[in-house]
């Protein structure tokens, strides 16, 4: 980013720093750090503090290897999810969508991405070993791949549903296909075809219930 | 199918220029340089929505276009009454201090926006809305240079008329990528072997439809070929065969390739090696052709091509000819006159409109290029 002669050095450092966080653009970064110079001492305080104690008092769960305060995470500690069904996801963000649905009621598993060879990502950098140990655990007979459904997801789960199946243990992948609430006419085509591969039979009503 | 209108706006050499266009053959004449080309490679972008010529999507942005530096091309098209309108703009990214940033070879960052009806779509998706073919000095290339190339004419055709190819291509290529990191990661030692199972379940996968839709058209293009080439031979010419061949390069299976493939760090079968193979009387026409035949070779091919949207589409595609009459005897351009004339809308140019095998009457517009200003052509 060019530094212009009219910015002050510590204003254009603070702007750099901004730039250089995931989705802003030059003019967001210069508007966070003006936004920062004119707020109170202590807003630009507590956004320091912040700062530093996301990463002073945050670690990985030792057994789910999601973000957290406290090890283990309030998930794997919580007795009322079952033990026996790990989903497993790329990114901790992604635990964050499954639990807003509400709908599971198991144990997570994060990778901390996906397999991508040119980006020198194998599975060893992920924390494949880790899932695999947990496994050894007879408990789980079940678990549920939720990668990403892009090429480097897709080839995440080919890997584990290899290595886990393996083990004996049985792994499941998340259906893909039409987002609730999308129409038929607007989905692309690979979209729908993913959609018809996965099709599922209709349960038919009883009637006498 | 037919163009109405055209409007480029910072599109190379033009600054500004609307054109309202006919159905029948329009002739576009002037001198070098005066911008035929560039409004031929306009008229095509909106069918192929890529620069066939530019080697960065800025090069399209008029050098000294002002800021913002957008380009901008949109033509109005009519495919059996109803009008389909295409825009693809590329503006080059604004830096940080409001000039633009430039890539290592001087050409500006670009974004793209392609809009079809007015609405924003992906390339991938807008590809069809207009179809067209295009003949330039450089087809002669179909024939002389890398197998890519004629993989590429292919896959324009089918692009053309199956939207889905496109995202089929970018998804094997990055699957192809992937697979190939990872050849080199083994190679290194700094990953195992049984990790490539996953990218070959991947890659063949990918590579399935392509094959199939490679396969289709070259099946269907071959006779329209030899049909062309026949068409376009002097009475007196002894009869030249012209055979395609399409080539999948799908022998051995990825698995079976294994073994080669790790050795030399890369894949080596899939459809980024398919050769579409041209013989001439059953030779290849790239070894043992005269320039003359290859040249013929070459337009039979796009006039197969032509041929193969029309039928496929059942539409002719809009037909461009980029200033190809110069190089071809006489009684060649009439024949090749005589067959784009079958199609709705041919547009060309010439630097000598003695070339263009049209005379006047059979003309549905003529305009002269002057001063970087268009002219209807005086009568």
């Amino acid at each position: 980013m060019q530094r212009s002669p009219a910015t002050a050095p510590t204003i254009a450092r603070l702007i750099e720093a901004f730039h250089r966080l995931p989705g802003i653009g030059p003019k967001s970064a210069q508007r966070l750090a003006y936004h920062v110079l004119r707020a109170p001492r202590a807003e630009a305080e507590a956004l320091s503090e912040a700062l530093l104690e996301v990463k002073d008092s945050t670690r990985l769960c030792a057994a789910c290897q999601n973000i957290t305060d406290a090890d283990p995470c309030a998930i794997c500690l919580d007795s009322d999810r079952s033990a026996s069904t790990i989903c497993v996801v790329e990114e901790p963000l992604d635990v964050a969508a499954i639990e807003r649905s509400g709908v599971y009621r198991g144990r997570y598993h994060v990778l901390h991405g996906a397999i991508s060879p040119m980006d020198g990502i194998g599975p060893e950098d992920l924390k494949v070993g880790e899932l695999l140990a947990r496994l050894g655990d007879a408990s789980i007979d079940e678990v549920i791949l939720a990668m990403n459904p892009n090429l480097e997801g897709e080839a995440t789960a080919g890997y584990l549903s290899r290595v886990i199946g393996a083990m004996g243990v049985r792994v499941t992948r998340i259906a893909h296909g039409l987002p609730v609430g999308a129409d038929v006419e607007y989905a692309d085509e690979r979209t729908l075809r993913a959609a018809m591969t996965h099709r599922v039979e209709v349960e038919q009503p009883n009637g006498d219930d | 199918m037919h163009l109405t209108r055209v409007q480029l706006s910072n599109f190379r050499s033009w600054a500004e220029l609307s054109l309202d266009l006919v159905p029948g053959v329009s002739l576009v004449s002037g001198a070098n340089a005066a911008g035929k080309s560039n409004l031929v490679e306009a008229i095509y972008l909106l069918a192929a929505l890529r620069s066939t010529r530019a080697q960065t999507e800025g090069e399209m942005i008029r050098w000294s276009a002002p800021q913002p530096q957008i380009m901008r091309v949109a033509g109005t098209a009519l495919s059996e009454g109803e009008p389909t309108e295409v825009e693809v703009a590329v503006a080059a990214r604004d830096g940080a201090a409001g000039g633009s940033a430039r890539q290592r070879s001087g050409a500006p960052l670009t974004s793209k926006r392609i809009r079809v009806n007015g609405v924003a779509r992906r390339a991938a998706d807008a590809l069809g809305a207009i179809r067209a073919v295009q003949f330039t000095t450089l087809d002669i290339e179909l024939l002389t240079g890398s197998s890519a190339l004629r993989r590429r004419f292919l896959d324009v055709a089918v692009g053309q008329l199956t939207p889905s190819h496109a995202a089929a291509l970018s998804r094997y290529q990055r699957a192809l990528t992937q697979r190939n990191a990872l050849l080199k990661r083994i190679a290194e030692g700094s990953a195992r072997e049984s990790e490539l199972d996953q990218w070959d379940d991947l890659l063949s996968a990918a590579a399935a439809p392509i094959w199939e839709a490679r396969s289709a058209a070259a099946h269907a293009l071959s006779p329209q070929v030899e049909q062309q080439h026949l068409a376009l031979r002097a009475p007196n010419d002894p009869a030249e065969t012209i055979a395609l061949i399409y080539v999948p390069a799908n022998e051995p299976g990825l698995r079976e390739s294994r073994r080669r493939d790790l050795a030399r760090g890369s894949t080596s079968a899939g459809p980024h090696r398919d050769e579409l193979l041209i013989d001439l009387d059953g030779r290849p026409a790239a070894n043992f052709a005269s320039r003359a035949q290859q040249r013929a070779a070459a337009l039979s091919l796009r006039l197969a091509e032509a041929d193969y949207l029309r039928s496929q589409a059942g539409d002719p595609p809009v037909v461009l000819l980029d200033d190809i009459f110069s190089e071809l005897d006489p009684p060649r351009r009439e024949r090749t006159a005589a067959a784009v004339s079958a199609m709705e809308q041919v547009i060309l140019t010439s630097a000598d409109p003695a070339a263009a095998p049209f005379a006047r009457s059979e003309l549905a517009a003529s305009w002269q290029i002057d001063d970087g200003r268009m002219r209807a052509a005086q009568g």
